[in-house]
């Protein structure tokens, strides 16, 4: 950015990392902490809790987020959690579990950042890796990024598992906005056994606004071979596009090495297809899906097909409608569903959703299998939105079953000086 | 056939604004340009946006300042309950909330021509007079701010603005698919607008349920584990071999849940397995072991694995377990699982 007195505005400048933004880490909890009083601040906090009536016993998701933009000079510093929550059944423990609980400090200018704690690492065509540890981005030369992740393979509540370990990284580099590419590799210990090692490579290019293109592949050098590959190709137009793609995923490479049942060899299944939609109206979309797979020796497919009309010109409310065949090996089965979004004013929601499963070989499990949702939901500008849900379906494990969820969600947002 | 040709132009004509071609909506457009084409100034009715800042008021003209020149008023309410759309006022209030943006700066530097940003005021029936962020990259070149994704010197909160992409980024068609490649290489990209708890609800290895939940008021919106997923969620892993396996790599993802909700596959609960699952001859499980093996290893992985080592052993009924083509960089004598059978 060019920041003449012509051409004044907020931007920050580029510097290096300060040891004031190494101590961010250390501060964020206690930062998040005083938020009560750091009116002036501009902190951002929010939390979402959903509790529904499962049987045997309810069952909850807690996320709460924060974020504090300009306390730590360019860095932005914040904090999450993702946390599963159960209540006691029987003679059963809790069954809560942290899925994440994370803190990240984020250079701004540069866009490096260092995130520790329990995470989800994303990197590259390798596989997400839930682990307890530390995950680093380093950005430079403008187009180059250097990531490395170590830790712990996430055990149940905190506990951890002797001599296991994960570590990986994957190097980057982008040309513009046009193409994209990286190589990754991923290594994982199971009790001091090597029960991974992963070596992928990932591109995207957008050449025109128009055409993309985007592959990974990810290797398994243990059992040698591809563990899992995709491609696509997508066109878009005006009012269409259409999309071409292939997968190849080799289900037993996808286990730990340290399996008994990786040893059952190499059966891929592949499958190519297309996806094609089409805004026939303002307020009409077709999309369109089908693909053809194979595994070993079956060959089969899915094919879909989706209608959805808007109920007002900014898509605020819309009717869904949506049919789908499958057919692969012992997985046979037709479904449809509908669903709608209805806003009943500005702050009201009714949401609504139903759908029927016909598997073709029921084997005792009921010939059709009915499911349909209803949700009230209501958002506000000061911050607060809640809903709540009722649900009812007949499957393959339970004759009858209603469910009631609940979720409420809180914003707060110092910078403007109060809750939206 | 004239009859049926009559019909089908009556349908037609009825769904034009059901579909959108003509829309229903009884909100116009502010007539900008009339005004424009008459000489009316911008800041003649939108009186003290000289001086507006990143905070305070919108500057909207009240009904006092329309009836200064339109004397005769022709409806007793508000002038703006018909005269401009509601959508283009809250659209100006998330604008003001959302961005930093100081309309006094600006205008001095135009010299009052709020056309040159507001380029669509010019138009007949414009829905929202908003200037495209292109408008705003052709003064201020912010290429170094785009690489490093540093959207924050004028987006507030982008993740929270709930901005849609304007750029190939937009999620259409099938785009749950297409995520994962995306991400892999664009994943600061994917991070300027969605934050982290937006995968973790998803790609969370040791929820034993469906996260995807937490919106379960967004009824029409694309998941994986969208409607009725837990009913069908057995035949959606047969159809889509490996694909389970790929997020929920804990061996006990399938078995504590299905332990918690009392339902076949969990210890102490009756089998799940047809009659004829096993027999003396193989029976059904070898398919089914070697095309998802991962759903066998959700119950029999761990400890478990003993009760497959039991045939499958050298020397044992159940023979040779490996594959066609079947190799490993593993050690044999050492490494787990060979060791189980082949150890010395």
């Amino acid at each position: 950015m060019k920041a003449g007195p012509q051409r004044q505005c907020k931007v920050r400048e580029r510097s290096r990392v300060s040891p004031r933004d190494v101590l961010a880490l250390s501060a964020l909890a206690a930062s998040t902490l005083v938020a009560g009083v750091a009116g002036a601040d501009p902190l951002r906090l929010r939390g979402d809790a959903l509790v529904q009536t499962r049987s045997p016993a309810p069952t909850g998701l807690l996320v709460l987020r924060g974020e504090d933009g300009k306390r730590f000079g360019k860095t932005i510093v914040d904090a999450e959690t993702v946390a599963w929550l159960g209540a006691f059944s029987g003679d059963d423990a809790s069954v809560g579990d942290v899925l994440t609980l994370s803190v990240r400090a984020r250079h701004a200018p540069t866009g490096s950042e260092l995130r520790a704690g329990r995470m989800v690492v994303t990197m590259g065509a390798i596989r997400p890796t839930h682990v307890d540890g530390a995950r680093g981005l380093v950005r430079a030369f403008g187009g180059t990024t250097l990531e490395a992740f170590a830790g712990a393979p996430v055990a149940r509540r905190f506990d951890y598992r002797t001599f296991d370990f994960a570590t990986g990284g994957r190097l980057g580099q982008s040309v513009g906005d046009a193409a994209a590419v990286g190589v990754s590799y991923a290594q994982r210990h199971n009790g001091a056994s090597l029960a991974d090692e992963e070596v992928g490579a990932d591109v995207a290019v957008a050449p025109v606004p128009w055409l993309s293109l985007a592959g990974r592949s990810a290797m398994d050098l243990v059992s040698r071979g591809v563990t899992d590959a995709l491609g696509s190709l997508s066109l878009t137009g005006q009012r269409t596009k259409a999309e071409l793609f292939a997968t190849h995923r080799s289900p037993g490479r996808l286990l730990p090495a340290t399996s008994l049942f990786s040893v059952l060899g190499d059966y891929a299944a592949t499958s190519a297809g297309t996806t094609l939609r089409l805004r026939a109206f303002p307020r009409l979309d077709l999309i369109a899906s089908g693909m053809v797979q194979t595994q070993a020796k079956d060959v089969g497919g899915q094919g879909s097909g989706r209608v959805v009309l808007a109920l007002d010109d900014d898509w605020n409310g819309s009717i869904l409608l949506e049919g789908r065949r499958v057919t692969l090996g012992q997985a046979r089965w037709s479904g449809v569903r509908t669903a709608a979004v209805i806003p009943l004013s500005r702050a009201y929601r009714l949401g609504t959703e139903i759908e029927l499963v016909r598997p073709d070989d029921p084997r005792g499990r009921g010939s059709l299998w009915p499911w349909a949702f209803v949700s009230m939901s209501r958002r506000s500008a000061s911050g607060l939105e809640f809903g709540v849900g009722v649900e009812a379906s007949s499957g393959p494990d339970r004759r009858e079953e209603v469910v009631a969820l609940g979720r409420v969600s809180v914003e707060w947002d110092s910078l403007r000086g109060a809750t939206r | 056939m004239r009859t049926g040709w009559l019909f089908a132009c009556l349908g037609l004509a009825s769904c034009a604004g059901l579909l959108g071609i003509k829309s229903s909506d009884r909100e116009r457009s502010f007539e900008h340009r009339a005004h424009l084409v008459r000489g009316v100034s911008c800041t003649s009715c939108h009186l003290g946006m000289g001086q507006a800042g990143d905070t305070g008021p919108l500057h909207l003209p009240s009904k006092t300042r329309c009836l200064e020149c339109h004397t005769a008023a022709h409806d007793p309410g508000d002038c703006a309950s018909c005269h401009g759309r509601s959508s283009a006022r809250q659209g100006a209030e998330l604008a003001k909330r959302h961005l930093v943006f100081d309309h006094r700066s600006h205008i001095a530097r135009q010299d009052g021509q709020c056309v040159r940003c507001h380029t669509e005021a010019g138009s007949k029936d414009a829905p929202s007079l908003r200037p495209a962020m292109a408008v705003c990259l052709s003064c201020h070149a912010h290429k170094d701010q785009w690489k490093t994704r540093e959207c924050d010197a004028c987006h507030v909160d982008l993740p929270a603005e709930l901005a849609k992409p304007s750029s190939h980024v937009v999620h259409e068609g099938d785009f749950l698919r297409e995520h994962g490649v995306r991400a892999a290489s664009g994943r600061d990209l994917c991070a300027t607008c969605h934050a982290e708890p937006f995968c973790a609800a998803c790609h969370g290895t040791t929820a034993p349920t469906l996260p995807h939940r937490l919106d379960f008021g967004k009824t029409t919106s694309p998941s994986l584990h969208r409607a009725g997923f837990r009913l069908r969620h057995a035949d959606e892993a047969r159809a889509n071999p490996g694909l389970c396996t790929t997020c929920h790599s804990d061996e006990r993802t399938c078995s504590d849940c299905h332990a918690a909700r009392r339902v076949g596959a969990a210890p102490g609960i009756r089998t799940p397995h047809p009659p004829g699952w096993v027999r003396a001859r193989g029976g059904e499980h070898g398919r089914a072991a070697r095309m998802e093996p991962g759903s066998c290893a959700a119950c029999h992985g761990g400890a478990g694995e003993a009760l497959c080592v039991g045939c499958h052993k050298v020397g044992g009924p159940g023979g040779n377990p490996h594959g066609p083509g079947f190799g490993s960089a593993l050690d044999k004598g050492r490494d787990q699982p060979c060791r189980q059978c082949h150890a010395p």
